[in-house]
């Protein structure tokens, strides 16, 4: 048996059963494991895309022994996304970086989406993300996990114990507010018509 | 600000998207009634919802999937050999191909990313071919080909531009306005030959609109044209061809039908939008304000507006790459440049320029220097726009100017229909032809220009008009002098305040050389001049002028003439403005018995007017209780009788708030305020005269409860506004100012407040003598400022004049003389002679204590200077009794940066120190 199966599949336990401090510990072993499968699979080991459910569920499948409860389920996938979108970060930073230094002449096609940079879009939605798990923890857990984890809604439904609608209503809703967060100058108007 | 009620915003944000699109604000409305914040919450998450239909549907991985573009060059995509990547967008990556046919040239590959419907794709470009291959034009890049890849990802092959986004390529070069408008200009003709040839661009933002350089020509492209059409899988507009974040550079371009998803409204005048977004962005660096939420709403803000607003380093850095300087750049947006980007931004289709060309058309007219067919914004909707100094198009002119002869000639035949029917009603038609033939040739006189294409602006008509009558046109002089009065009345209520005091003096003199015996004529006319003199601040000479009018209006229409008993308004309004209170009080209260004596119904408005002036003559001399009945009175009679006149009721409003603020109840003027300002705004939009009023005043009630950091911003908008309407030199500038200077100080910015104080000065000595009130409240305000810095002796000589016009102004008392009386105390004090210290101070306590009630702030910074006096005096006892509750109310009221809160911390240290020292 290997030594992190054990490891995770208890910490996931240990999260279930009120620890908060274990699911710090959980993250770093989750990260690792994705991480390992992504370089895999860039050097051409297994298929040549990065299907971010895929690398989750084969992830899950390696690191999480038995057939753990709904609830522990639930705290992998919100470590697996964590991780994924730490992972998916660091890549959009490393090709926006081969972008911007490339020898390539470029011309600035469609400048505007690149001028901004993909790194400071992500970091801005980073931040809203975190702004909203503030406001409402499951509709952020719910868009790491569609837009990181690339779970359907159905996954997400699954991951987190609710009703496929309740994910939809929380899908929409974070949208829009995330979609508000970070358009420029999104301001309301103040008062309306008397 | 408090945190929204989320739970609430979610459940109207889930229940309003139950219901189709166009019904869901009604559903907030109806769901919310009462809570605005709510509502607002959710009318934002709404429009965002409505642009958001693609963003983070693609998981982030499948955006990031496939390095493999950079495998492509070398080989081959349909015929076309891949040689490089030009770009990487939103939609894909483009690649610099060559078509290796008849002509083997180079073109632009656009290879479009995964998970779009190829098959429909290639379908839609078969569709749109014949339209596309119909756009010949120098600015537009042609889109030649379109096809799938081997792995089944769409591309179209375009004309390959190499050239540098616009905004890009104006900033790098620094090109001047000119310039900018010139290539501008260079859009608009090719978006207007793709429009006769029937494709809209759908998507215009710079990143499509690249400039070349031919030679030394800079020549603009616009790329992708057509392209949205082609791509847009499920709805037009840029929404479905972008991704998370990649949408964050460019929402700012779609108009509001393409952005709320009507696209079936969407058409040229879409692209016309667009067109202004990037007009707007190349004149001020900067996208225009975010959309109003309902189309009804006022129109956005005007580009110079919006400049004012901006870091002042954001503006030298903008002017920079514009090579000028932010004031020049201020100016000449100000006005035609305004007008015509907000004419192409309106957010309802219908009131943009209806096409491409119309806009080109205004641009050409502005490089000639002849007036532009754009109007200032909303004109018809609000009625203060009236107001201002603009051109605005000549078929407004003509009817303006015909009602106005109209008007002028309907009351003139109402005062004379009484004896010789017949010869009169002979003359009256005679003098209607002259006034008919007076218009018609005033526009003949314009005509030649008309049918040169460009439109006559008010002003000009209004000056043609005036040259007119000043050469003697036309020649019955009765019919002369009413024109040059009703001409001198629009230069009056355009601002034009010079031009219209002229023509009003000519006509003056006009009737007293030809019409003497027509007293009410020359009373009227006396009347008028005064009030344009009152309005440029030349108040003596408006006493004057209105005394004069007075008698005539006396002689004309007898001792109890509702036209007399308004004269008697009008002088006491002037003799108020002089600070001249018992006066002003006088001819109001001689108003007042006039209109008692005619007991007449149809008096009640003017009655209202009166009510106003008297109240604010028994604000200015401290009977709060007496001013706050009067407007009390107004506001109810207003509400009962003319429910619907916003204006007069939120000036009712204004005028209550302020006797609030007098008597220290802050909070409920703040809220008044605020009211009126929001009305304010709606009614003469963000630039107005009367919108700074508001604000000052906002502002003012921010100062006395300790907020001047959120006063400030609102001082600095309203004298902006001043100085650009009035000049500044005027009164109302100086009186924002003051209060900027309050509010500078209230930051712990004395040095910034005394030169603010020092402006003041200049412009109150100037305009009110050395003896008004207000120079009395300035001093205090000098004098406190003085008192923090370390030549605080400056202030014994500024004090003196506070208590000289105090005591002559006040004899029984005010809140002024109570201060000007702390500070000197406190001057005593530091000079050592605290005998004189103590009795200024009780006698400045003792005066405020009648007018205030105890815990006022004010009252509270007597305390302190008393309480200072007290510890010098070794009366630590009686000191410390004062000291804790005036600490605690200045603290509550001024906040903790306030030098008079700082000075009482201070001062309740060093106490205890002491104390424990003992």
């Amino acid at each position: 048996m290997q030594p992190p199966r054990t490891e995770v599949t208890e910490l996931l336990a240990a999260i279930s059963s009120g620890q908060g401090a274990a699911a710090e510990q959980l993250l770093p072993l989750v990260y690792a494991e994705l991480r390992e499968l992504a370089h895999r699979r860039m050097r051409g080991e297994g298929p040549q895309t990065l299907q971010p459910t895929a690398l989750v569920h084969e992830a899950y499948l390696r690191l999480v022994q038995g057939d753990p409860s709904w609830d522990s389920r639930a705290h992998f996938f919100a470590a697996a996304a964590e991780a994924m979108r730490r992972i998916l970060i660091e890549r959009a930073r490393r090709q926006g970086r081969l972008r911007h230094g490339g020898g390539q002449r470029r011309l600035d096609l469609d400048q505007a989406e690149i001028g901004i940079g993909a790194d400071e879009q992500l970091l801005a939605l980073d931040q809203a993300l975190d702004r909203l798990q503030l406001i409402d923890a499951r509709m952020a857990q719910v868009v790491k996990l569609r837009y990181y984890a690339g779970m359907s809604l159905t996954e997400v439904a699954q991951a987190l114990a609710v009703a496929p609608r309740t994910v939809n209503r929380d899908w929409l809703a974070a949208r829009a507010w995330l979609q508000r967060e970070l358009s420029p100058d999104a301001t309301d108007e103040p008062g309306s018509t008397p | 600000m408090s945190e929204p009620d989320w739970p609430r915003i979610w459940a109207c944000f889930h229940a309003a998207l139950e219901v189709p699109a166009e019904q869901r604000l009604a559903r907030v409305d109806a769901l919310e009634p009462n809570d605005e914040s709510v509502r607002a919450q959710v009318r934002g998450l709404l429009r965002a919802h409505a642009a958001s239909d693609s963003f983070l549907r693609t998981p982030l991985a499948e955006q990031l999937d496939g390095p493999s573009d950079e495998a492509l060059i070398g080989g081959q995509i349909g015929r076309y050999r891949i040689e490089a990547i030009l770009g990487r967008g939103g939609m894909g990556t483009v690649f610099l191909a060559r078509d290796p046919g008849a002509l083997d040239r180079a073109v632009a590959l656009k290879l479009i990313r995964r998970g779009l419907d190829t098959e429909r794709i290639v379908a839609r470009f078969e569709l749109e071919r014949q339209s596309l291959a119909l756009m010949q034009h120098p600015h537009i890049a042609a889109v030649h080909d379109a096809g799938a890849s081997a792995d089944s990802r769409p591309y179209l092959v375009m004309e390959c531009v190499r050239g540098q986004p616009i905004d890009a390529f104006a900033d790098e070069h620094r090109l001047d306005l000119p310039a900018r408008l010139a290539l501008f200009e260079q859009v608009c003709a090719g978006v207007a030959h793709a429009h006769q040839k029937g494709v809209i661009h759908r998507d215009l933002k710079p990143s499509n609109i690249l400039v070349e350089t031919l030679g030394e020509q800079p020549c603009v492209k616009i790329i992708d044209f057509g392209v949205a059409r082609i791509i847009g899988a499920s709805r037009d507009g840029a929404a479905t061809l972008t991704e998370v974040g990649q949408r964050i550079g460019t929402p700012g371009y779609m108009s509001p039908e393409q952005a709320t998803g009507q696209s079936g409204q969407t058409d040229a005048r879409s692209d016309v939008y667009a067109l202004g977004v990037l007009l707007h962005q190349l004149l001020v660096g900067v996208l225009p304000e975010p959309l109003p939420q309902h189309i009804d709403a006022p129109s956005p803000r005007s580009p110079s507006a919006l400049w004012r607003r901006l870091e002042v380093d954001q503006q030298r850095r903008l002017a920079q790459a514009r090579q000028t300087d932010p004031r020049a750049l201020q100016r000449r947006l100000h006005g035609e440049l305004d007008w015509v980007v907000l004419q192409a931004l309106a957010p309802e289709p219908a009131r943009r320029y209806a096409s491409v060309e119309a806009l080109q058309a205004d641009l050409r007219r502005l490089r000639q220097h002849r007036p532009v067919a754009a109007a200032a914004p909303g004109w018809s909707y609000r009625v203060g726009k009236f107001v201002r100094r603009h051109r605005v198009g000549s078929g407004f002119a003509l009817v303006l100017l015909c009602l106005l002869a109209l008007f002028g000639w309907s009351r003139w035949q109402q005062q004379r229909q009484t004896a010789q029917a017949l010869a009169q009603a002979e003359r009256q038609r005679d003098r209607a032809e002259q006034v008919s033939a007076f218009l018609i040739e005033l526009f003949q006189g314009a005509d030649p220009e008309i049918q040169q294409g460009r439109e006559p602006s008010v002003s000009e008509l209004l000056d043609a008009a005036a040259q007119r009558l000043r050469a003697g046109e036309p020649g019955d002089p009765a019919l002369r002098a009413r024109l040059i009065e009703t001409i001198a009345q629009v230069y009056l209520r355009l601002g034009r305040l010079s031009e219209a005091a002229e023509l009003q003096r000519q006509g003056l003199a006009l009737r007293q050389a030809e019409l003497p015996e027509d007293l009410a004529g020359l009373a009227d006319a006396q009347n008028a001049l005064a009030i344009i003199l009152r309005e440029q601040g030349e108040l003596a000479q408006a006493e004057s002028v209105q005394r004069a009018a007075l008698n005539r209006q006396r002689e004309a229409h007898g001792p109890n003439s509702a036209e007399l008993a308004r004269s008697h308004n009008l002088l006491g309004l002037l003799l108020r403005a002089r600070g001249q209170l018992d006066l002003a009080q006088q001819e109001l209260l001689a108003a007042e018995a006039i209109y008692r004596t005619r007991a007449d119904p149809a008096d009640g408005l003017a009655l209202a007017a009166l009510g106003n002036s008297l109240a604010g003559v028994l604000k200015d001399r401290g009977d709060l209780v007496a001013a706050e009945q009067r407007y009390a009175a107004v506001l109810d009679w207003r509400q009962r009788q003319q429910p619907d006149d916003h204006v007069l009721l939120a000036n009712a409003r204004n005028n209550l708030a302020s006797v609030r603020i007098a008597q220290g109840r802050y909070a409920e003027a703040e809220a008044d305020f605020a009211a009126v300002l929001s009305i304010y705004e709606a009614i003469y939009g963000h630039e107005h005269p009367t919108t700074a009023t508001a604000l000052n005043n906002l502002a003012v009630s921010l100062n006395r409860q300790g907020q001047p950091a959120r006063a400030e911003p609102l001082l600095r908008r309203a004298l902006a506004i001043r100085q650009a309407a009035l000049g500044d030199d005027h009164a109302e500038v100086a009186v924002a100012r003051y209060n900027l200077g309050a509010a500078l100080y209230g930051q712990n910015r004395s040095e910034e407040a005394l030169t603010e104080y020092a402006q003041v000065e200049t412009v109150f000595l100037a305009r009110y003598g050395p003896d008004h009130p207000r120079l009395a409240m300035l001093a205090n305000q000098q004098g406190q400022a003085w008192l923090e810095s370390p030549q605080w002796r400056e202030a014994v000589p500024v004090n003196a004049r506070a208590l000289t016009i105090a005591a002559q102004h006040w004899p029984k008392g005010h809140e002024v003389h109570a201060e000007a009386l702390a500070i000197a105390a406190e001057l005593a004090r530091r000079q050592d002679d605290l005998p004189k210290a103590l009795d200024l101070a009780q006698q400045a306590r003792q005066m405020q204590a009648n007018r205030v009630a105890a815990g006022a702030a004010r009252l509270a910074a007597i305390d302190m200077v008393l309480a200072s006096v007290l510890i010098d005096l070794d009366r630590k006892d009686e000191a410390e009794a004062l000291l804790r509750p005036a600490q605690a109310v200045l603290l509550g009221q001024y906040g903790a940066d306030d030098p008079r809160s700082r000075r009482a911390v201070e001062l309740a240290a060093t106490q205890t120190h002491s104390a424990q020292g003992e």
